[in-house]
């Protein structure tokens, strides 16, 4: 610094500090040492008071005021006023400051000890738990070296020196900065934070604070609020077939192909060729017509609208007919006369079972004790135990009837999987999403109950003869005739006949419901000729290092989440259907209320941060000084010159 | 991305490197073509460079400036506007190649990237701070890229010569640690700006001025190196070549700041970080 002392004392005097005997240690070796002092004073502390959860905001607002008053007390004597004053310790402060922001970027912050251990080891990962690097920007002593750096900006304020605009300009950066430090710090003092979590329609009154040592607190908003409903907006899907290729742990994006909009030719290069694209994908069986199959047993179909809902029934040859329920009434189409006649005297034959079991929406008559064997070839399922009022005696804690009605059948079945384990589950028949599944159990069975007859149907419409033949417990009680577009009545429900076709041909047709990509599906011919379909979610690898993905192109997909909420203060509402979104928060009674989560899986749930920060308008203040500052300290003497220069030459 | 993009690109590469080769001529011979004709090549590459920025908010209907390919585009037409301000204000042309090099750069290495196509922006980032507070920051990115030019120049330069009024350009007089010290100065004001816009926006957002994400961190860091620029600077008396070093120093922490997220440890929760 020696040969620049000259320079040096020419600002000073503009500073309107006289040079004079300085006995002050004015170098920057020592003030490095006082700053490391300082730090490890603070660190000592620390060790000291340190519990389980750290050290509280209030500790550390301390430590840092214990620094801005101990430079202060230190400014009481002339040569470390000077000293403290000085660019011989601004600047080490300075770079003091940038290590350990550096060090807070370098070392993760905040994570648990093996954590530390496993990423430096056992000797550097004790050191940086001894500094209380880990947490680096909350701890005591660096809060002691921001107090130091504050106090040393209060005596530069507070300094005589005759005013102009870069003078000016020092004291308002410089204090502005001693504003933005104490309004944080009487944030983190008297401040709350913390966050208050609602489903649609729930309301309260207070926050939820989280303690240091995980314990948690709830503190009185001083009024109600209430979430009146949350959504999250999207951004309208676009989604584009993107091409990795897998370089070691890295994936790399060779290309983004949009499908419908980018030439083909763009996927040629990589020897892959689009064959097919629905934005909304959807399989759809269609029946129609066929054309003359020849003699022998032909499919039947028939198609029933209720209400505008199309249902249809099959008569498959080979196959036993399969009912349709409409309003508990089940319906059974069989085209000839004949069959339909045969078919009722093995209804008579057949001995009723009230029970039936339902795989994957093909019907098991069961009886209990009786094996049945499940389609597919996937073993037998078998009714143990029936119970018509099933209910859990709570002294037994058995399975019992709680009366004669049948108001809650139930049935424990045992399945022998085709593999040969056995497993045994309950159903319930008014619970017929309940599949009693464990993880990892794919089979999906629901059980019926009707004392009449569970398999028996009450209605056959015969196709031959265009009749509906009504039935009471199996036997034929009277027939009707239909016409095709003519309506007919199933229990309460009236039912329009709106085809009949044999011989008919099912189709299964792939087609887009829509315009809009909302089930996205991507065909693909891969470099090797196979065709691969891709949807979104799923990446298909195709070679040693190459996969497609289907994901939406222009990556974010929210565009906003939106909580409705009303404040409401001794149950009146007094600000009704706010809106609160990310960037817009709602402020009420002191408080500042931000949007800030959301649960895919509960899509009713909203989360807040909630705020209090008394401190806030004096950083606002400190920001604004601060910046107005460095503008003038910084071109305030240019202005000047340039003023002076002009006032010159008019002169 | 439309090729119109691409072509863009290209053309505004091409103009700034013709912008670049045009103000190298000038350290061998100063004439009045090359004096005209160098700021028209960069005149050019700068509209062209400002049409594709425009043309890409009017077709994402959103300030283009979410992702690094964006961001390249802005700060090249960032370094474009600010020299031509030091050329014009300073009456010096000897940053005008590292200057035009650094912004062809730019647009070559955004030509290179990867994430080209237009990305939706998260709620986060849809703010009235988020233009202000992107744009003031790469105005003072591109700043302080012109006192690193010239700190480098000063640095290396070829033959022991004084100080002040160097004459690489033949004819021309100027003081490289003026413009160095006019850019700095330019350059802290906006970092500055920038710094406190984000922690207003912060706060507006989330309710926390600062929560030490490692971008807002080294943020801080490049403030404080080159807060101890002017202290050492004005109160100090640095000059020279410790003051040169210091900037290559703070411009060092810029690019870091700006590229080099990705390679800390501990950038996986950060809201700043490019993909």
């Amino acid at each position: 610094m020696t040969g620049d002392s000259n320079k040096e004392g020419n600002t000073r005097a503009g500073e309107g500090e006289s040079g004079g005997a300085a006995s002050a240690p004015r170098t920057m070796k020592f003030a490095l040492a006082l700053l490391g002092g300082v730090f490890l004073a603070g660190v000592v502390l620390q060790s000291m008071l340190s519990g389980p959860g750290g050290v509280s905001r209030r500790a550390t607002v301390l430590a840092g005021l214990a620094g801005f008053l101990g430079v202060m007390l230190a400014g009481l004597s002339k040569p470390w006023r000077r000293f403290l004053s000085s660019i011989q310790f601004a600047a080490p402060a300075l770079f003091v400051l940038a290590g350990f922001s550096v060090l807070g970027t370098l070392i993760l912050q905040n994570v648990g000890g093996q954590q530390l251990l496993q990423g430096y080891g056992p000797g550097l990962s004790r050191l940086i738990k001894g500094l209380f690097l880990d947490d680096i920007f909350h701890s005591l002593g660096f809060a002691a070296v921001l107090g130091l750096g504050a106090g040393a900006l209060g005596l530069v304020v507070a300094r005589r020196r005759r005013y102009n605009l870069r003078t000016t300009g020092s004291v308002l950066a410089h204090g502005g900065l001693i504003l933005v430090l104490a309004g944080a710090g009487v944030g983190m003092v008297w401040g709350v934070k913390g966050r208050i979590d609602l489903h649609e329609g729930q309301e309260t009154d207070s926050l939820v604070v989280p303690g240091r040592d995980g314990l948690i607190n709830r503190l009185p908003l001083g009024f109600t609020l209430r979430l009146d409903d949350f959504r999250i907006e999207k951004y309208e899907p676009d989604y584009s077939l993107m091409v990795y290729a897998l370089a070691g742990e890295k994936q790399k994006r060779l290309l983004s192909f949009k499908p419908g909009r980018d030439p083909d030719r763009k996927l040629a290069a990589h020897g892959l060729a689009v064959t097919g694209w629905w934005p909304d994908y959807r399989r759809r069986t269609v029946v129609e017509a066929a054309g003359d199959v020849g003699g022998g047993d032909v499919l039947a179909a028939a198609r029933i609208d209720r209400g505008g809902k199309e249902t249809w029934l099959f008569d498959e040859p080979g196959r036993e007919a399969q009912a349709v329920e409409v309003d508990g009434k089940r319906l059974l189409l069989v085209w000839r006369e004949e069959r339909a006649r045969r078919y009722l005297d093995s209804l008579a034959k057949m001995p009723a079972s009230p029970h039936l079991l339902v795989v994957d929406g093909r019907e098991l008559p069961a009886r209990p004790g009786e094996e049945v064997p499940l389609p597919g070839g996937r073993g037998r399922v078998k009714i143990l135990r029936f119970f018509h009022d099933f209910v859990m005696d709570p002294q037994t804690r058995q399975p019992a009837n709680r009366s004669a009605e049948p108001r809650n059948p139930a049935v424990e079945v045992s399945i022998s999987a085709a593999g040969g384990q056995e497993s045994r589950r309950w159903l319930f028949a008014r619970y017929p999403d309940f599949h009693g599944r464990g993880a990892g159990d794919e089979l999906k069975l629901s059980y019926r109950y009707r004392p009449g007859g569970a398999s028996r149907p009450d209605a056959i419409l015969v196709g031959e003869s265009r009749q509906l033949w009504s039935l009471d417990a199996g036997k034929l009680s009277a027939r009707a005739a239909v016409k095709v577009g003519g309506e007919f009545t199933l229990g309460r429900e009236r039912l329009r006949l709106a085809a009949l076709l044999r011989p008919a041909r099912r189709r299964t047709v792939e087609e887009s419901a829509g315009s809009r990509e909302v089930n996205p599906l991507l065909r693909v011919r891969l470099p090797s000729g196979r065709t691969v379909d891709v949807r979104p979610g799923k990446p298909v690898r195709y070679s040693r290092d190459r996969f497609l993905v289907l994901a939406p192109g222009k990556g974010e997909t929210v565009r906003d989440y939106l909580s409705t909420v009303t404040v409401l203060e001794e149950g009146r509402p007094v600000r009704e259907r706010q809106l609160v979104e990310v960037n817009s928060p709602l402020s009420h009674g002191g408080f500042s209320i931000y949007q800030a989560d959301y649960r895919p899986e509960d899509p009713t749930y909203s989360g807040f941060q909630v705020v209090r920060d008394p401190g806030l308008y004096v950083v606002y203040l400190g920001f604004a000084a601060n910046l107005l500052g460095v503008v003038l300290a910084i071109w305030g003497p240019r202005w000047q010159r340039r003023r002076r220069r002009r006032e010159g030459g008019e002169a | 991305m439309s090729h119109l993009a691409e072509a863009l690109t290209l053309v505004s590469v091409a103009l700034y490197g013709l912008a670049a080769l045009l103000y190298a001529l000038m350290w061998l011979g100063n004439s009045r073509p090359l004096r005209l004709g160098a700021p028209l090549a960069l005149g050019g590459g700068l509209l062209v460079n400002l049409a594709q920025l425009l043309s890409r908010w009017l077709e994402a209907d959103q300030p283009p400036f979410k992702t690094l390919y964006e961001s390249l585009v802005l700060l090249a037409a960032c370094i474009g506007i600010v020299y031509l301000v030091i050329e014009l204000v300073y009456r010096a042309r000897i940053l005008g190649l590292p200057a035009m090099l650094g912004a062809a750069g730019a647009m070559l290495y955004a030509f290179s990237r990867h994430d080209k196509e237009i990305v939706n922006l998260p709620p986060a980032l849809q703010s009235g701070w988020f233009v202000p507070h992107v744009v003031v920051y790469f105005f003072g990115y591109a700043a302080l890229f012109v006192a690193f030019c010239a700190a480098v120049l000063y640095l290396i330069r070829p033959r022991p010569i004084r100080i002040r009024r160097e004459d690489l350009i033949p004819g021309e007089k100027i003081d490289l640690e003026k413009l160095l010290d006019g850019s700095v100065r330019f350059g802290f004001v906006l970092l500055t700006f920038g710094l406190l816009v984000g922690a207003v926006w912060a706060k507006a957002a989330w309710g926390d001025y600062w929560v030490w994400d490692p971008k807002e961190t080294w943020s801080l860091v490049t403030w404080l190196v080159f807060a101890a620029y002017l202290h050492l600077h004005y109160l100090g008396g640095w000059r020279g070549q410790r003051l040169a070093v210091l900037v290559v120093v703070g411009f060092a922490a810029v690019m870091f700041t700006y590229l080099g997220m990705n390679l800390l440890p501990t950038a996986e929760q950060s809201a700043h970080v490019y993909q």
